[in-house]
């Protein structure tokens, strides 16, 4: 790119609906996103707020029917994703962009070794011999630190543990450095331990091949550590955007400040869990009003009957709330 | 609580050993050590709290001490009755009053069950309750979880992690237990949903005084609500003991990376965390000396050799390793 600030990515009011016979579920209703190359942007939220939904509908995989997609803008690096045919992205998918799904055994081929998996990739994406392609992806089963990558390369997924799983999992998606990368969940799965291995490793990959990563997740402890700015969803809405550090220093809008909140601490004493009450609401019946507001302790009645527009504040933010916590 | 120093459940020195399919003929056979020498002592009103990663064998603890694995070696007493040692009949009985909540909500409910069956089940299988008790304690039971009577002929299909998880809860209360086994119960589930779950668990102990052994990878979760704490390590106790104990002054380097691998929200200061290297190894091939020794930063000749004993470094806190750190 000839230009740096020019966004890798862009996305103008992103639609998706699913039509079924009991109703019609808005999954995604009108989302703007905006990537620079090497950045890393976090969606947040909770399971059924529409941000796998998101993800999804960048990689044009929804299949339609049943989903409906639209879009004023889709672009990624100079093409637009929405005039693009099935074979120019088959082309695109895997070289540009890749993805990182969370659960690796499900993700991964259970009859095929990890290196004929692995090897895939770059024979679909490299003008490469099968010989070279055996070398490329031992090496880059090196770089993800996978022990012994010579032996674990005639391995299947099931004789591996988790955590190298999703290992394999990574280096199939920098295999050929792309330019985007979308982790779906990628340590939801993992323990603790295995967890901070697997962030730290995907940083630094991250950081060294300047990759535009998307990190969608419902646990804002892995954000903290990862994102450059923040994107909370709910519902199928963004309702509050913002760089990492002043998102998480002061949250604005009230479900953002219980996400917060929810994380459980060590440093501190609570004899009780902070909770959110309740629970999102049904895509196919969706409150009235703001969306959050049976949820939220700070309701009045402009929030029982006006959804708040997501309004820019100072230093750039965004809020969609009326009465945003400053 | 008035009964808080009695002795609930006891595991003395338990051993669960797998054996491994396969394997030339007339070579030593092999065993996966789940669960390696463990003891344990639950008081009656308490949380207990088992820590450790995927493997470390927590769970086939949990399922050992409710009778559902057989042990290879040791004795697990429930209200001082050796459970392995009673008749069928009498085992039943004592059953009862030890209940399980399942980690994954999505696979621990039938689906082809609606809500009202799931939770009656327990009691129809019981006996000695008409179809009008068996739904006025079903109905009961919704209303002490957070659920109404409206949601009885759904089914678990129509409902979401956390309501499941409720719906679990609902049914493993149903029998009145002393004594709940809860696996993981928030793992599956969302980090917003975590504290519904955990505020609900804290209630029903308060309200009905049950007993919970909680298992869980996550050091930040068992914190808060339990006063007793064991870290377990492939098949053995790392560290035990009271729980404001063990976060002030963690002993084993091995809690000390558990502690630091806990992510926090704090976007300043984020702490210095000890990465542990490699994966947990394989439990059939244990090393000889510390478990822990192959991934230990610390670790040195005599921990390769000999097992560390559990030992008690101040008042109620046992720790296992040959090089504890005092600091």
């Amino acid at each position: 790119m000839s230009n740096l600030d020019a966004p890798l990515l862009s996305i103008k009011n992103l639609k998706v609906i699913f039509p079924s016979e009991m109703g019609v579920v808005r999954a995604v209703e009108g989302i703007d996103l905006s990537l620079r190359p090497g950045e890393c942007a976090a969606i947040v939220g909770e399971s059924g707020c529409g941000k796998s939904v998101t993800s999804q509908a960048i990689m044009r995989l929804l299949n339609s029917p049943p989903a409906l997609m639209q879009a004023e803008e889709l672009s990624f690096d100079g093409h637009d994703l929405l005039k693009m045919e099935e074979n120019e992205l088959c082309e695109l998918r895997g070289r540009d962009i890749c993805m990182i799904f969370q659960d690796a055994l499900t993700a991964l081929n259970p009859v095929m070794t990890v290196g004929r998996q692995m090897d895939e990739i770059f024979l679909r994406h490299q003008k490469i011999s099968k010989k070279e392609a055996k070398a490329a992806s031992i090496n880059a089963l090196r770089l993800v630190g996978v022990p012994s990558p010579e032996r674990r390369y005639h391995d299947y997924p099931h004789q591996l543990s988790g955590g190298m799983r999703q290992r394999v999992l990574i280096a199939m998606a920098f295999a050929v450095k792309p330019k985007l990368i979308i982790a779906d969940e990628p340590t939801t799965a993992l323990d603790v331990t295995i967890q901070a291995q697997v962030l730290d490793l995907l940083k630094k990959l991250q950081k060294e091949h300047n990759t535009a990563l998307i990190l969608i997740t419902h646990d804002l402890s892995v954000v903290a550590h990862m994102a450059d700015t923040v994107h909370v969803m709910y519902s199928g809405k963004i309702v509050e955007e913002a760089d990492l550090r002043s998102l998480f220093k002061n949250p604005w809008h009230p479900y953002t400040q219980g996400l917060l909140a929810s994380v459980p601490k060590l440093d501190e004493c609570a004899t009780r869990f902070v909770q959110i009450p309740d629970q999102v609401p049904n895509p196919m019946h969706k409150p009235a009003g703001c969306y959050f507001h049976p949820r939220c302790s700070y309701c009045t009645e402009q929030c029982r009957e006006k959804m708040p527009p997501l309004v820019e504040l100072e230093g750039g933010r965004k809020v969609r709330c009326h009465h945003p916590l400053k | 609580m008035n009964n808080h120093d009695k002795t609930l459940v006891k595991v003395e020195n338990l051993k669960v050993h797998f054996p491994v399919k396969g394997g030339l003929p007339f070579t030593k056979k092999k065993f996966v050590k789940a669960v390696d020498g463990v003891s344990i002592e639950i008081h009656a009103g308490e949380t207990f709290g088992l820590v450790g990663e995927s493997g470390c064998g927590k769970s086939t603890l949990g399922n050992a001490i409710l009778g559902m694995q057989k042990p290879t070696e040791g004795k697990i007493y429930f209200k001082d009755q050796d459970l392995n040692a009673l008749p069928r009949k009498e085992f039943k009985d004592l059953r009862r009053g030890m209940q399980m909540i399942f980690q994954d909500p999505f696979s621990s409910l039938n689906p082809r069950f609606d809500v009202y069956h799931i939770i009656a089940e327990p009691m129809e299988i019981r006996g000695g309750m008409t179809d009008e008790e068996i739904r006025a304690r079903v109905s009961e039971l919704l209303h002490l979880v957070g659920l109404s009577d409206d949601d009885m002929p759904r089914y678990p299909s129509d409902f979401s992690g956390g309501q499941r998880q409720r719906i679990g809860i609902a049914r493993a209360i149903a029998l009145n237990p002393e004594f709940l086994v809860c696996d993981e119960p928030v793992s599956a589930l969302d980090v917003s949903v975590h504290a519904q779950i955990l505020n609900l668990l804290m209630d029903l102990q308060k309200e009905l005084g049950i007993t919970y052994l909680f298992i869980s990878h996550n050091l930040a979760v068992v914190k808060d609500i339990c006063s007793h704490v064991a870290v377990m390590y492939l098949g053995s106790m790392m560290e035990t003991g009271e729980t404001q104990k063990i976060f002030k002054r963690p002993m084993h380097p091995y809690t000390r990376s558990l502690l630091s691998a806990v992510l926090t929200v704090d976007v300043d200061n984020a702490p210095q965390r000890i990465i542990l290297e490699g994966d947990i190894p394989s439990p059939i091939n244990t090393p000889p000396g510390c478990p822990f020794s192959t991934r230990c930063p610390y670790a040195k000749e005599e921990c390769k050799k000999s097992k560390p004993e559990l030992t008690e470094l101040e008042p109620g806190h046992f720790v296992a390793c040959h090089f504890p750190m005092m600091d």
